[in-house]
C-alpha cells in the first residue's frame, strides 16, 4: 500500500515537474528572442550614430553617395569597414552578401520612388559588431550595415544590423550639413523603421 | 513457544501504531509535495503570461515612442515635427497621443489648397502613398491634420470627408504616418490603442489596471507605467508593474 501510494506520488510530482519545466523553458527562449530582438535595434541605432558621427568629422560630403572604386561602396566611406562584401555570418549563418542586398534595397527604393528620382545607395560602413564592442562579441554576434543615399537636400542613412535566425532591425535617418557651422543636423530619425 | 511464534499471528498494538504513525507523516509530506505542486502548476502559467504580456507592451510602446515625432525628410518643412507642434501628447480620455510620419517614401507638397469639405487632395507625386492609409498634412504655421487615404492615383489622394483644423495653401507637406493614441479602459481593464485618422479602437493588452504616463524633461523624455494583472486572480502570482522610460530621438534633435 505504502509502495503504491510513494509510486503514485512520484509519478503525480514528476508530472508536474515536467510540465513547470516545459513551462520554464518556453519561457527562456522566448525571453532570449525579447532581448535579441532589443540588442538588435540598439545595434541599429547604434550602428545609425557611428555613421552620422563620421559623417560629422568629413570637411565635406563630395565623396558620401557617389560610387567608389567598388561601385556598391561609397567613394568616401565609414571607418567601419569589412575587408570583403561577402563576409561571415558572425552567428554563424550563411555569408551575408552585401552586393545582393545592395540591389534589394536599390530595387525597393526605386519601386516607390517618382521614376528617375530614387536616390542611389552606396555602402558607407559595414562590419560584425564585435569590432566595435570587441569584449561583447559573444552577446552581440551581430553584423552591421550603414548605407547612404545622397537626396540632393539631404543625405540618408540606413543603418541595418543582421542577426540569428534572420533577425534584423533598421534605422533611418535624414542628415543635412549647416551652411554656416558646416556641422550636421539630424533632421529626422526613425529608429526600428 | 518462542517469541518468533507469538508475533506470528499478527502485529502488536505498538507495532501498528507505529506503522500507522509513519504512514501519517510520510503522507502529509507527500501530501504537502502535491499541494505545493498543483499551486506551482496552476501559478506557473499565469506567471509567464504577465511576463509575455508585460514584453509586448515594452515591444509596443518602446517602437512607437522611438519613433514618435519623425517629420518630413525634404522641403521647406523638413525634421522633427517637434519644430512645428507637440507630437507626444496627453489625450483627453487620460492617454497618450503619438504622431509620426511613417517612412521616407511616401511625403509630397500639395499642388492646390485643400478647403474644409474637399476630399480630393491634389499632391505633386502620390506614388508612394497606399489606399487605406493615414497621412498626415502641414503646414508652416504649424496647423496640421490626420486625414484617411481610400484611394490613390499618381497625383491625388482621395481622402475621407471630416471636419479639419485647418485649411492648408498649396506648398503644405503631407506625408504617409500614424496618429495614434494609447489610453486604458478601467472598465474592460484593456489596453486601447485608437487610430485618430478613423477613430477605430482596438485592443493591445488584457488585464492592465492602470497606466500612468510622466513627462519629463520638459517633455523630452516620456515615462510610462503599467500595471498588470491576472486573468483570474491569484494570490501566489502577484500583479506586476512595469516602466516604458523613453527620450524620443525625434524630441532630441531640435
Amino acid at each position: 500500500m505504502a509502495l503504491l501510494t510513494s509510486l503514485f506520488a512520484t509519478a503525480l510530482l514528476m508530472g508536474l515537474g515536467l510540465s513547470i519545466l516545459l513551462l520554464g523553458s518556453a519561457e527562456t527562449a522566448l525571453a532570449a528572442r525579447d532581448r535579441e530582438s532589443r540588442a538588435l535595434a540598439y545595434a541599429a541605432r547604434a550602428g545609425a550614430n557611428i555613421a552620422t558621427a563620421d559623417l560629422r568629422v568629413l570637411p565635406s560630403w563630395a565623396g558620401v553617395g557617389a560610387p567608389g572604386i567598388v561601385a556598391e561602396v561609397s567613394a568616401t566611406a565609414g571607418q567601419l569597414v569589412d575587408s570583403t562584401l561577402v563576409p561571415a555570418a558572425p552567428w554563424g549563418g550563411p555569408r551575408l552578401d552585401l552586393r545582393a542586398l545592395t540591389a534589394r534595397l536599390q530595387a525597393e527604393s526605386d519601386a516607390v520612388a517618382p521614376s528617375g528620382s530614387a536616390a542611389s545607395w552606396r555602402l558607407f560602413s559595414y562590419g560584425p559588431m564585435a569590432r566595435l564592442v570587441p569584449e561583447s562579441g559573444w552577446q552581440n554576434p551581430f553584423y552591421l550595415v550603414v548605407w547612404v543615399a545622397d537626396e540632393g537636400s539631404n543625405l540618408v542613412t540606413r543603418s541595418v544590423a543582421y542577426g540569428p535566425g534572420d533577425g534584423r532591425s533598421i534605422t533611418e535617418a535624414s542628415l543635412v550639413r549647416e551652411p554656416v557651422t558646416n556641422g550636421v543636423r539630424i533632421l529626422t530619425i526613425r529608429p526600428g523603421s | 513457544m518462542s517469541a518468533r511464534d507469538a508475533g506470528a499471528g499478527g502485529f502488536s498494538l505498538v507495532e501498528l501504531l507505529i506503522a500507522m504513525a509513519m504512514m501519517v507523516a510520510f503522507g502529509s509530506v507527500v501530501m504537502a509535495l502535491i499541494i505545493a505542486g498543483q499551486s506551482m502548476a496552476r501559478m506557473q502559467p499565469e506567471a509567464a503570461d504577465l511576463q509575455q504580456r508585460a514584453r509586448i507592451a515594452l515591444q509596443t510602446l518602446g517602437a512607437e515612442l522611438a519613433v514618435a515625432g519623425a517629420g518630413f525628410d525634404r522641403g521647406p518643412l523638413a525634421g522633427s515635427l517637434a519644430r512645428h507642434f507637440p507630437p507626444v501628447v496627453p489625450s483627453s480620455d487620460g492617454g497618450i497621443t503619438l504622431w509620426y510620419i511613417a517612412g521616407r517614401a511616401a511625403q509630397t507638397t500639395l499642388v492646390a489648397p485643400l478647403v474644409q469639405g474637399a476630399t480630393d487632395v491634389f499632391v505633386e507625386s502620390a506614388g508612394a502613398f497606399s489606399s487605406a492609409s493615414t497621412a498626415i498634412v502641414l503646414d508652416s504655421r504649424g496647423c496640421r491634420d490626420v486625414l484617411r487615404i481610400d484611394d490613390v492615383t499618381s497625383t491625388l489622394l482621395q481622402i475621407r470627408a471630416g471636419v479639419r483644423g485647418c485649411d492648408y495653401d498649396a506648398g503644405a507637406a503631407i506625408g504617409q504616418g500614424e496618429v495614434r493614441t494609447y489610453r486604458v479602459d478601467p472598465a474592460t481593464r484593456q489596453l486601447l490603442r485608437r487610430d485618430e485618422a478613423t477613430g477605430t479602437t482596438v485592443p493591445i493588452l488584457d488585464n492592465v489596471a492602470a497606466m500612468t504616463i510622466e513627462y519629463l524633461d520638459g517633455g523630452r523624455r516620456v515615462r510610462m507605467t503599467l500595471r498588470l494583472t491576472t486573468a483570474v486572480s491569484n494570490p501566489l502570482v502577484p500583479s506586476l508593474e512595469i516602466s516604458i522610460d523613453v527620450a524620443p530621438a525625434n524630441l532630441q534633435v531640435l
